[in-house]
């Protein structure tokens, strides 16, 4: 479990986090949500122990990890974003030194060695180096060096970046695979839909601050039943604003020069009326795209932006 | 702490024995330029080049065998070795690439020499060899002028002989009296006298010196420079295994191991005990090989290996440094790169200071290389003893404690943990 109580951390003058609290407990995935910038890496850096939060509580498996951090590392499981293996070494290599950093040692290092590597799909490659492996064959084995002394508690971020279908696939079948032995996963993507599909629990957060958190039905009904309509073309904003004043629940989400997009309850069956006060404001439509209610439209909602922005 | 320290060690090992091409550059460089400066130099043993003249005597007389005396003489007969050959005989061993020269002295030159009249020596290099004709050729010319100027000073004395010689009655009872002899040394002694503040125009005050001990005691270039071989070895690696904190931040292991349960004092402790062990096993290969080359005592073998492998530790202290300090991998490189290779030269690495202008030689001793070195030469090379390694022991140590606890103090920002 992780519980985070008040964190606040602070670079000089800049506040990198402010106030943020939550709870990842165990046998679930929590994501962590945010644009570049948010705060969100701040965060993973002070519960994995690399910052020291200004002031707050994180603590691990019920260890604080300022006060306590050798215990709080014990329990953690890191899966970094970049590709964070020796490249020197070969696969068996990698995993007997990341287990041996854990405290594994004789026979129960070499069986978990071995199991990770079936896990992952790579014991036919044990011997060989990384530098021989392909994008996704990387990204198996930098997940398999975090999981190799089977943590309590599992940080994973992006882990899927630049990971073939097939090779994510099986990915998020292995963090699945960390929940059902009772692990707690906090795990950050850019991928609304992989987190959609994949975590039972979420949390934006943006400027430093946490902006939204429940399981993915809270998050939608913090959007209501509102579709969301995507409009591409030409604008002026000043004019479309004018033009939506008259019109009764919709709600302008984004706008700039090349794209509208609108929360609206039933919005397809109100097509024509918004069309229709898009062309009094002397816009040129495009292309329109009518989507259900998402994390994605949540998310923009909530921060005005895109999360790949 | 020691199980992970060594677990790390292990790893870094493993990853610096991996780079071979590494560890041939760090062990090869530094013998390949020694063998290049040991052989420019003349080397420790190897044989003076000589000029085999060929001659062929067709005079016979006393003033050509004085000639091939004088020539045959230079540098106690070490420069030019003669060998009297038939004229057939000689120019087919100059034609076979055999002698480096062949010289005709005709018949009849004693007599022309002595008459002051034209005589011709000829003089056949053989066109297959470089430097040696062309010293024969100078040393011929030198002759030339010399008779020339003999003639100037001694001109009536020789003519005196001359005429004596001519008069010679077929009988052979000589003309040479006991009275004759003296009047022409009186006469020669006069003319050198007469000339003596021409001849001497420069005094030169000969001063019986001592020879130097050191020189007594055989100890040749090689022996010399060995010593700063070893350390060039040391340079090389230092530099090369420096930047392994920088790679594995890049890379990301760096900040994956500080979220580990690894401590960074056990990271850096396996750091530098995988430094110490490549730079044991390198010192170790180098000091055996110079020691059978230079057939030195194999008890000072341990010391020696001890010594440079503290010494490795110490630079390899100071480019870690420089590294951590860099405000990039690539600027950590560069200033490593280019502090590489003045140290070796005022250090004593490349050049010995034996060899060095004074000056460079009293800065180069106090940089820390120069240091180690002086210390390890003084050991090896000039009898110095153990006591020259103990008494400079605890300033290595100090060094190689200052260098690398400020690689420590620095490791925790630089791992990005703060």
């Amino acid at each position: 479990m992780i519980e985070v109580h008040q964190l606040r951390k602070q670079f000089g003058q800049l506040l990198a986090v402010e106030d943020v609290s939550f709870t990842a407990p165990a046998g679930r995935i929590f994501g962590l949500l945010g644009p570049n910038g948010a705060g969100k890496s701040t965060t993973i850096n002070c519960i994995a122990g690399l910052l020291t939060p200004t002031s707050g509580l994180v603590s691990v498996q019920g260890y604080d990890v300022v006060s306590d951090p050798l215990a709080a590392r014990r329990s953690l499981g890191v899966v970094p974003q970049e590709l964070a293996l020796y490249e020197d070494l070969s696969a068996r290599e990698n995993l007997r030194f990341w287990g041996g950093a854990y405290g594994l040692s004789g026979k129960a290092l070499d069986q978990r060695v071995n199991t990770v590597l079936a896990e992952v799909g790579l014991q036919d490659r044990a011997g060989d180096r990384p530098d021989t492996f392909s994008g996704g064959m990387k990204r198996r084995l930098n997940f398999a060096c975090g999981i190799v002394h089977e943590p309590e508690v599992l940080l994973l971020d992006e882990p899927t970046v630049g990971v073939d279908p097939q090779s994510r696939e099986r990915l998020l079948d292995q963090v699945r695979g960390q929940v059902e032995r009772g692990a707690c996963v906090l795990y950050t993507t850019h991928y609304m839909e992989e987190a959609e599909a994949l975590c039972d629990e979420l949390a934006i957060i943006d400027h430093g601050k946490l902006i939204a958190h429940g399981n993915m039905d809270e998050l939608r009904s913090m959007m209501g039943e509102r579709d969301v309509l995507k409009v591409s073309g030409q604008f002026d904003e000043a004019a479309v604003r004018s033009a939506f004043n008259g019109v009764e629940r919709a709600e302008l989400l984004h706008i700039d020069d090349g794209m509208i997009q609108l929360a609206a309850e039933q919005a397809s069956r109100r097509l024509p009326e918004f069309l229709r006060a898009l062309s009094e404001s002397g816009a040129e439509i495009q292309e329109t795209t009518l989507a259900r209610p998402s994390l994605e439209s949540l998310f923009l909602r909530l921060t005005g932006k895109e999360l790949r922005q | 702490m020691i199980r992970g320290a060594l677990l790390c060690a292990e790893k870094e090992l493993k990853i610096r024995l991996r780079d071979r091409w590494a560890m041939l550059i760090y062990l090869m460089l530094p013998l390949t330029i020694a063998g290049m400066v040991i052989s420019v130099s003349g080397g420790s043993s190897g044989p003076q080049p000589t000029a085999q003249l060929l001659v062929v005597d067709q005079d016979d007389s006393f003033l050509s065998q004085t000639l091939l005396g004088a020539m045959t003489q230079a540098q106690d007969g070490q420069l030019i070795q003669a060998q009297t050959v038939k004229l057939a005989e000689g120019q087919a061993m100059i034609d076979s690439g055999d002698g480096t020269a062949l010289l005709i002295i005709p018949a009849g030159f004693s007599d022309s020499v002595l008459s002051e009249e034209p005589a011709t020596l000829e003089l056949i290099t053989n066109p297959a060899q470089q430097i040696l004709p062309g010293i024969l050729e100078e040393f011929l010319k030198v002759m030339v002028d010399g008779v020339f100027y003999l003639h100037r000073v001694f001109g009536e004395e020789l003519a005196l002989i001359k005429r004596q010689i001519d008069n010679t009655p077929e009988s052979g009872d000589s003309l040479f009296t006991d009275a004759l002899i003296a009047s022409i040394s009186i006469s020669i002694n006069n003319s050198v006298e007469s000339i003596t503040d021409y001849l001497d125009p420069a005094i030169l005050e000969l001063t019986d010196a001592e020879q130097d001990e050191s020189d007594e005691s055989g100890i040749s270039f090689g022996m010399v420079f060995f010593p700063g071989t070893i350390f060039m070895g040391i340079l090389f690696a230092a530099q090369g295994m420096s930047d392994r904190f920088w790679i594995e931040r890049e890379k990301g292991t760096l900040r994956r191991s500080v979220v580990s349960p690894l401590s960074l004092a056990q990271i850096f402790a396996g750091s530098l005990l995988s430094g110490a062990a490549l730079l044991l096993l390198l010192t170790g290969v180098m000091a055996t090989l110079g020691f059978l080359y230079l057939d030195l005592s194999f008890a000072m073998w341990l010391p020696a290996v001890l010594w440079l492998t503290l010494s490795g530790l110490v630079m390899f202290g100071l480019m870690a440094l420089l590294q951590l300090l860099a405000p990039s991998q690539k600027a950590g490189s560069l200033i490593t790169n280019l502090l590489v290779f003045p140290l070796m030269m005022a250090g004593g690495a490349f050049f010995p200071f034996e060899a060095l202008p004074d000056w460079i030689a009293s800065i180069g001793r106090w940089v820390p290389n120069g240091f180690l070195l002086e210390r390890l030469k003084s050991y090896l090379v000039y009898d110095g003893g153990l006591e020259a390694l103990l008494t400079g022991l605890p300033h290595a140590l100090a060094m190689a404690l200052l260098l690398w606890g400020l690689c420590a103090w620095r490791l925790a920002p630089f791992a990005g943990s703060r």
